[in-house]
């Protein structure tokens, strides 16, 4: 039973982890048209999480987390809006580096992994139970 | 007779016991199925034909050491990638994972419907029959 119990931490450090990513799209989503709000400065900038796996001593298993959350350093697109307040003298705004079917991919991945993990929790649940129904 | 001690159970729980620790291998892959650089790790079956024809060393005296016949020893895990590495080099295969967990699952449910099948039988003799 305990190695059923530390599989069931394992699955729920995959799905924290998973969860924490599925913010991070969230969080890109929604600041798709977040320009800056003066000409000069950087608009939104994307982020992309970064999974690590890690040893938890505690109970002897490679659990896995977000270990950071990086910045995209790719180019921001540009838009000729002259009238926009952070539009540069030739009136071109800096829109965010997000794409928004890149970010929809990932979040579609993320709710999969997610599932993976859920189905994983489930089929030790159900092993969990085949033990205790030794006692019948 | 030590009844939980017989070679019937034994066997049934050292089973158990690689089943579930085989469990927690493939649940640290599924967990990890999207860390860069993770490759996917299983557990080998641990050898159970030593418990079919050897014998416990005899104990004649309260101090001798009284080793069981051939305890399982569970081997460490060994790395088994799925299949071609994704290009951040995570060798992990959600499908191939899933499968070994509910073949492990579907043994597990075996060995401990066998388990209780045993315990049964041992009720039965206890109750006479009736």
């Amino acid at each position: 039973m305990d190695d059923l119990n530390t599989a069931l931490a394992i699955s729920a450090s995959g799905m924290k982890a998973q969860s924490g990513r599925i913010r991070i799209v969230a969080e890109n989503l929604a600041n798709a048209n977040s320009t800056a709000g003066a000409p000069g400065l950087d608009p939104y900038r994307r982020q992309v999480p970064v999974f690590a796996s890690y040893l938890d001593r505690d109970a002897d298993a490679n659990m896995v987390r977000m270990s950071r959350v990086e910045l995209d350093p790719s180019a921001f697109s540009l838009k000729f809006d002259p009238s926009h307040p952070a539009a540069n003298v030739e009136g071109y705004v800096q829109l965010p580096n997000v794409n928004p079917l890149i970010e929809m991919m990932d979040l579609r991945e993320a709710q999969r992994s997610y599932e993976a993990n859920l189905g994983a929790l489930d089929q030790v649940r159900s092993m969990a139970a085949a033990t205790l129904r030794i006692l019948e | 007779m030590d009844l939980m001690k017989s070679s019937l159970f034994a066997s049934l729980a050292g089973r158990l016991q690689f089943l579930a620790a085989r469990t927690n291998v493939v649940a640290e892959n599924i967990a990890n199925a999207d860390t860069p650089g993770y490759v996917a790790r299983d557990l080998g079956a641990p050898d159970f034909s030593g418990r079919v024809n050897a014998h416990a060393l005899k104990v004649s005296n309260p101090r001798h050491i009284a080793a069981s016949p051939g305890a399982a020893v569970l081997a460490r895990p060994h790395l088994a990638p799925d299949g071609e590495a994704t290009l951040n080099g995570n060798k992990v295969s959600v499908e191939t994972q899933m499968m070994k967990l509910s073949e492990t699952r579907m043994d597990y449910q075996l060995a401990s419907s066998v388990y209780r099948k045993g315990i049964e039988l041992i009720r039965l003799a206890a109750r006479g029959g009736r």
